[in-house]
């Protein structure tokens, strides 16, 4: 009795968890519909114009900020995290590496807001006073705050996947007489080419999935930056105001499409991981 | 009359085949050892006498096996046979001691109370007399709350066969339960094993043939999961 | 020189720097952070002028302090986990110990896409759920209880992840020796399992609620606003301190609420940092 009611309970609780994005999925395209069914609309998506009351809902300037804002702020927090995982693995001197993950752990503990919050009252007002950079709010502050919020989180992710190896062939390093660096630069790294990759696909997600940042420091202008001092604006920041000012039905449709395009990224993410570690399963 | 009766057994787990052909018969009441190196099957085969490869993937068992237990005839792999109700009458002891994250009295009073929920004042005489069987009594009466990570090796290793016999097996499976401790706590557990052939069907796993015709009544020897002679 | 050996040296270099400037921006930000804070440090922080027994059950409205936001972000992180975890244990055990083949495989790629889940999404969920809910309700809005279901279901992947992972990493022998003991499935799990799991799943838990507490995307669709003090129901709008914090970078009244907007980051970065050791520690007592 008590039996079958534990393997029911487990698998309703299994079932809700898994249909949740089911009913995510579902309601985006169920109150879509309206936009669906409009083939004007849904021509306009493509392009770069938004004006709502116009019908014109184009959300191509916002998907491509999405995109230039996580590329270069992973450009800025994937060779740090990486190098800082390096130092955490035994580039640093024992007692300072671990005081590093410490630190490190620290980092990525403080919440997104408040490196948003530090940024507004710090790095913008350097970028606008001392640099003179237009109103510093800015696709270049928000790369900036972002890739430094995403550094530490890399890095950890990097030193987890790396360390089991690392830790494996130490001893056979040593005997060869390798120094550390050499072992984990021209062995460990190699061999963890595929490790290597996930970790920036899976930190790709968490960068596009990023609304605070953009919305607090990115500056929100909805056309295309010329250049990183000006502003941008992404998809989920998009989703943010639009839903904070807008009432009118093109404004929400748009906004479920917005959604859609960001977890169709997620969805690319996920597989893209998935098929790495599959073959990596393969070759062991 | 033998306690345990097999025909024909095989074991494959996916594509390696374990065991083949085993025919034995294994008498009751008595120690019976299963001698051979290691790889041999032995330990294979002691886990199919109580089911013990159910949940690995890919693990077949076919052929012929028969237990009696309180008299009755069973057959552990028919349909019919629940593998929990089987394991709570063939107790097991493993190579090296398995115990429950928790104190010593943890150890026996957990699975005491969900297999046969006796009631309170029963517990505690249950608990006694299954530490006396297994010699710890003296050892741990005064400190039943201690971890049992606290105990030494050998006193481990007593602990879980005072956990077997606690739920009052028919037959007891141990698994090399000597080879993780040194010599003076292998010999309690060997005199230990002794005294309770009396009581029990006792089949053990070892690859140790010194200790195999010391201790036993009848010797099985494996090699590459066939027996070699019986 | 050999190229191999100057890219050696430049690498211990390079990283050797990279982790003094992270170590000087931890540095930067907690004394940037305290010194905006200085002002607004004081026995005021939490009730401003108000008495402070009365204004901590919400008797007398706070308006200069941060207790209806920290109150605020209390009750949402306490309702979310206690959503949460029940519901993710649950589901844990499903796709560690039921949970097989095909099926199995397809339940570990839904939770774990919506783990990948942007929290903004999470948030636009709630708020469909009430542009729909109005269709039955006309006067369904959001809410607090709205915004912890969808906090809830923002660290519920994780909970689920931490759950199953920590009953897949128990040794093969503990799961053996229960069933040599004729545990049936069900009590294996339960008494067995379970508690050797726990502390796994406590320190997945506590990161969850570090999620939940810092969260300002979910809860900025789905019931948050600036000022309301606290809330009088599940259905009543609440305050929350993250979001306090993002609403004063944007404007504010005057320099008292700035500091207290730095005040208030200093006191999530501390909360985050508190919850962070204990599961570092607890993971480590687990490990060991």
């Amino acid at each position: 009795m008590s039996e079958r009611l534990l393997a029911t309970a487990a698998a309703f609780a299994g079932g809700i968890a898994a249909c949740a994005v089911f009913a995510i999925l579902a309601l985006l395209l169920w109150l879509g519909l309206p936009l669906w069914r409009d083939p004007a609309l849904l021509i306009s998506l493509a392009g770069s114009s938004w004006n709502p009351a116009a019908g014109e809902i184009g959300l191509a300037s916002m998907a491509a900020g999405t995109l230039l804002l996580a590329a270069s702020a992973l450009l800025l927090a994937y060779p740090c995290g990486l190098l800082l995982a390096l130092s955490t693995l035994g580039l640093a001197p024992r007692p300072l590496a671990a005081a590093m993950r410490t630190l490190l752990a620290l980092l990525s503990g403080i919440p997104t807001v408040v490196y948003a919050f530090v940024s507004v009252w710090l790095l913008v007002p350097w970028l606008r006073d001392s640099l003179g950079l237009g109103m510093g709010y800015s696709w270049l502050a928000a790369a900036l705050t972002l890739g430094v919020m995403l550094t530490p989180t890399v890095a950890l992710l990097l030193s987890g996947a790396l360390s089991p190896t690392f830790t494996r062939l130490q001893a056979a390093g040593d005997a060869l007489g390798l120094s550390r660096v050499q072992l984990l630069l021209w062995v460990v790294l190699p061999a963890e080419r595929r490790a290597l990759l996930s970790a920036l696909l899976l930190s790709s997600g968490r960068a596009v999935g990023d609304t605070l940042i953009a919305l607090m420091v990115s500056g929100n202008a909805i056309w295309l930056p010329a250049n990183p001092t000006e502003p941008l604006r992404t998809l989920t920041a998009h989703i943010a105001i639009t839903l904070a000012a807008d009432t009118q039905s093109q404004a929400y449709a748009a906004i479920y499409a917005a959604s859609l395009l960001l977890l169709a990224y997620v969805a690319l993410v996920h597989f893209l991981t998935a098929s790495l570690s599959d073959e990596s399963a393969h070759r062991h | 009359m033998s306690a345990i009766r097999c025909h024909q057994l095989s074991l494959a787990i996916g594509k390696r085949q374990l065991l083949s052909n085993i025919s034995l018969e294994l008498p009751g009441n008595k120690l019976s050892v299963l001698l051979g190196p290691s790889g041999s099957g032995k330990t294979s085969f002691l886990r199919v006498l109580n089911r013990l490869h159910d949940d690995t993937a890919g693990a077949r068992v076919s052929g012929e096996l028969t237990l009696s237990l309180s008299g009755q005839t069973i057959h552990p792999y028919h349909h019919g046979t629940d593998p929990v109700w089987l394991r709570r009458r063939v107790g097991m002891v493993f190579q090296h001691p398995n115990l429950l994250p928790g104190s010593i009295g943890h150890n026996l009073r957990l699975p005491v109370q969900l297999v046969k929920n006796p009631p309170r004042a029963e517990l505690a005489q249950r608990i006694e007399a299954a530490l006396r069987e297994a010699q710890l009594w003296d050892e741990v009466c005064m400190r039943l709350d201690a971890p049992a990570a606290s105990l030494s090796g050998g006193q481990q290793q007593r602990l879980c066969l005072a956990r077997a016999l606690i739920l009052q097996p028919e037959i007891l499976l141990l698994d090399e339960p000597t080879v993780s401790l040194d010599t003076q706590a292998s010999s309690d557990i060997e005199a230990l094993i002794t005294s309770l052939k009396c009581r029990y069907t006792l089949v053990m796993v070892s690859h140790n043939p010194v200790q195999a015709k010391r201790l036993a009544d009848k010797i099985i020897v494996f090699r590459d999961g066939s027996l070699v002679d019986s | 020189m050999n190229p191999r050996t100057v890219i050696e040296r430049t690498v211990v270099a390079l990283s050797t720097l990279l982790a003094a400037a992270f170590a000087g921006l931890l540095l930067l930000i907690l004394g940037f952070l305290l010194m905006g804070a200085w002002p607004a440090l004081n026995g005021r922080l939490l009730f401003g002028d108000a008495p402070a027994w009365p204004a901590l059950s919400g008797q007398v409205p706070v308006w200069d302090g941060l207790w209806p936001a920290l109150a605020g972000s209390l009750m949402l992180v306490t309702l979310a986990i206690g959503i949460a975890l029940p519901l993710s244990i649950a589901a844990g055990i499903h796709q560690a110990e039921y949970a097989r083949g095909r099926r199995g495989r397809l339940a570990y790629t839904l939770v774990d896409l919506l783990a990948g889940m942007p929290s903004i999404v999470m948030g636009l969920t709630g708020f469909m759920l009430i542009l729909l809910l109005r269709n039955i309700l006309p006067e369904a809005n959001t809410s607090l209880l709205l915004a912890a279901c969808c906090v809830a279901l923002l660290v519920l992947p994780y909970l689920v992840q931490a759950t199953r992972v920590s009953l897949h990493q128990l040794p093969a022998e503990l799961r053996l020796s229960a069933q040599a003991l004729g545990l049936s499935q069900s009590q294996a799990i339960l008494h067995v399992y379970l508690p050797a799991a726990s502390p796994g799943i406590l320190s997945g838990c506590i990161l969850a609620i570090g999620r939940a507490l810092e969260d300002v995307a979910v809860i900025l669709l789905t019931g948050v606003v600036a000022e309301t003090g606290l809330p009088g129901s599940l259905f009543d709008k609440f305050e929350a301190l993250p979001f306090f914090i993002m609403v004063t970078a944007a404007e504010y009244r005057d320099e008292a609420q700035l500091a207290r907007a730095f005040a208030a980051a200093l006191l999530l970065m501390s909360l985050s940092a508190l919850l962070f050791a204990t599961a570092r520690q607890l993971q480590k007592r687990s490990l060991s």
